[in-house]
């Protein structure tokens, strides 16, 4: 995994390590990326199966997530 | 006297600063679906994350509701190219024959043409620069994510 292109990527939209902003809009997508981070960093202790595991759970809160904006976004935006 | 206090950005920073101080992940040699697991949980994560940024920036209006409309279709079709490449994933019980790469290959190939519509139909119809820009950082992250099998 190509660790070093992911946080040269995300690294930006930290302002405390690199980014510019500081608006909460900016607060907020920090912590997102700060949120992903943590997440790539979690997988060395945890098992395959448990990687696997997590990330079926999160690509269903997906679907959940994006059919509950689509709903939304279409009764405005039809 | 008026005690410091340390901006909220800063403190992010701090915390991603000690964490890239502390060991990178590293791959097990001996479970060749270790990779696989990673690359997949990161696309999934990235597209999680690039749910909430979407939300953020249209709850701010730095994005119209066309665009997050658009930027939500696409984001569903990769959401689903990436579920159908973890389900097989899942599936392995051992380490892929040269049929299965060749299976692997063709549902990656999925991924990469829903991240590249995801990219062309909506992060690039994103009038706000700076948002199309930050949006922009994790379609990187998610091919960041597919480039770990280009030596495969």
């Amino acid at each position: 995994m190509d660790w070093l292109t992911i946080i040269t990527n995300l690294l930006p939209l930290i302002p405390g390590a690199g980014g510019s902003g500081t608006a909460g809009q900016a607060t907020a997508l920090a912590q997102i990326a700060a949120d992903l981070i943590q997440r790539i960093k979690s997988q060395e202790d945890m098992t395959t199966g448990q990687i696997l595991d997590r990330a079926g759970v999160t690509l269903d809160d997906n679907k959940k997530m994006l059919l509950e904006d689509l709903e939304r976004l279409q009764g405005t935006n039809p | 006297m008026k005690p410091h206090r340390i901006p909220k950005l800063h403190v992010l920073g701090l915390i991603v600063f000690s964490l890239l101080l502390t060991a990178c992940p590293q791959d097990t040699p001996n479970d060749p679906l270790r990779k696989y697991a990673r690359a997949v949980d990161n696309m999934a994560g990235a597209i999680n994350s690039m749910i909430k940024a979407k939300r953020d920036l249209a709850g701010a209006g730095r994005i119209t509701p066309a665009e997050e409309l658009a930027l939500t279709r696409a984001l569903l079709v990769a959401n689903e190219a990436v579920t159908v490449f973890h389900q097989r994933v899942k599936s392995l019980t051992a380490a892929p024959d040269a049929t299965t790469k060749a299976e692997l290959m063709t549902l990656l190939n999925n991924v990469t043409t829903a991240i590249d519509s995801l990219n062309n139909g909506g992060v690039i119809g994103v009038t706000n620069s700076e948002s199309k820009q930050k949006l922009s950082r994790f379609i990187a992250t998610i091919k960041a994510a597919i480039a770990v099998f280009n030596g495969l």
